[in-house]
């Protein structure tokens, strides 16, 4: 039950404003509040500045925001420009800026000692890079130029499977032998230049096992198939081909 | 240290533009005339180490200046809730501790000086008495609109809360102070 039917909101407000409220009389006591409240407030002395709050103020660490501004605009204008600097400078040095802008730095860095190309040479850049494509095979590997991509003989010489353990023979030159595994150095089984198919159907050797030729290999010495992909192919091949 | 006579608004919104500038002295005259008022709202609000606190609030206000415009009503609004966050950090600080007998001591004493005490109707040990039947919403409604000097809308904004919730916490705290004044002259009679 709200007793209180002379105290509204902007009566209320007025008092702690400390304007003259309509029914001042009645407020007398909430006015005295009010009152001493701000007399003790203005009676409060100034407390004493630390040590370390004088030290801050003498250090003069204040900074306008508008002077910060400033400073973070420039810093990216020049990340910007020299960002573009650098693409610039990649894409005139490789030749690939469009024919006008790459004529133009090109004169530009003649002039500083720095030899760029123009566009003119850019024809004969690209019939160079073309004779260097024709080195390189399929999958991606540098060859020099004649490189036919097979392996004198197709045979894979014998490499120490492991320290102590007996080499893996050489396979007798069967198939075409452009697909072989070879032991990687941990055991497993590595990369391949063909895929297993491809030695399933041509009769390739397989972990130095197929069906003509011998084997020196183990159950227990035949590396751990990887279990994914064309690694667990493999294994599956190897295990189907080997003679019973 | 007595506190300056209070300043016109217009003229200490220079002194808070030169204090923002980088001007010790001006931010040695926002001291003069601030820190008292951030003493004693801290000091109602129970804080036990007022000076302590009066210093960070003003160490943070000069640490933030660079982030700050406005006139001078708004640079004491933006101080005022400093000071109130710096106060709410201080209070979790001291949930986590424990309350020792001087803690409870130091609440009811320096306040004010003795000659306004003795003059007041009100002692400082009375006006504590009221202000502790307020929930603590209401208490800093009535500290900052009577002690801080901020209008509704500033304290509105140095609380996060609504204009119109203010006005209603602030006429709940003056009735329930007056419910409590009255129940006192029933015993007295």
């Amino acid at each position: 039950m709200d007793t209180f039917t002379d105290l509204d909101e902007d009566i209320a407000d007025a008092v702690l404003d400390g304007r003259p409220a309509a029914s001042s009389a009645s407020l007398a006591d909430l006015v005295d509040v009010v009152g001493a409240l701000r007399r003790r407030r203005a009676a409060e002395p100034v407390p004493p500045m630390a040590p370390t709050l004088r030290a801050q103020i003498d250090g003069g660490q204040v900074v306008a925001l508008a002077a910060r501004r400033g400073v973070r605009r420039a810093l990216i204008l020049a990340a910007a420009a020299a960002a573009a600097v650098v693409a610039f400078g990649i894409g005139a040095a490789q030749n690939r800026l469009p024919a006008g802008i790459q004529d133009v730095v090109s004169s530009t860095a003649e002039r500083v000692g720095v030899h760029v190309g123009t566009s003119e040479e850019r024809g004969q850049g690209h019939q160079h890079r073309s004779d260097v494509a024709d080195t390189h095979a399929q999958d991606g590997v540098d060859r020099a130029p004649g490189y036919d991509g097979t392996t004198p003989g197709g045979a894979i010489p014998a490499v120490p499977n492991g320290a102590g353990e007996p080499a893996i023979p050489a396979v007798p030159p069967e198939g075409n032998g452009s697909a072989r595994l070879d032991h990687g150095p941990d055991g497993g089984v590595p990369e391949t230049e063909g895929t297993v198919d491809d030695a399933v159907e041509t009769g390739a050797a397989v972990d130095g096992q197929n069906e003509s030729g011998p084997t020196t290999m183990t159950e227990a010495e035949t590396p751990p198939s990887r279990g994914d992909g064309n690694g667990s192919a493999k294994a599956d091949s190897a295990t189907k081909s080997r003679p019973e | 240290m007595t506190p300056p006579p209070p300043s016109d608004p217009g003229d200490l919104t220079t002194v808070v533009a030169e204090a923002v500038g980088g001007s010790v002295a001006a931010f040695e005259r926002i001291y003069r005339e601030l820190s008292p008022a951030v003493a004693s709202y801290l000091r109602w609000n129970g804080v036990h180490d007022v000076e302590s606190l009066t210093n960070e609030v003003m160490a943070q206000v000069h640490r933030n200046l660079g982030r700050f415009s406005g006139d001078a009503v708004a640079f004491r609004s933006w101080v005022f809730t400093i000071a109130h966050h710096r106060m709410v950090d201080e209070r979790r600080a001291m949930a986590r501790r424990p309350v020792t007998a001087d803690a409870e001591i130091s609440e009811t004493s320096a306040v004010g000086d003795a000659e306004v005490d003795a003059l007041d109707a009100l002692s400082d040990s009375e006006l504590v008495a009221l202000l502790d039947r307020l929930s603590p919403d209401q208490r800093e409604v009535l500290l900052l609109r009577v002690v801080a000097d901020l209008s509704l809308e500033d304290v509105a904004t140095a609380l996060g809360k609504r204009r119109g919730a203010i006005k209603s916490l602030q006429h709940r705290a003056l009735a329930a102070l007056r419910r409590h004044l009255e129940r006192e002259q029933v015993d007295h009679d």
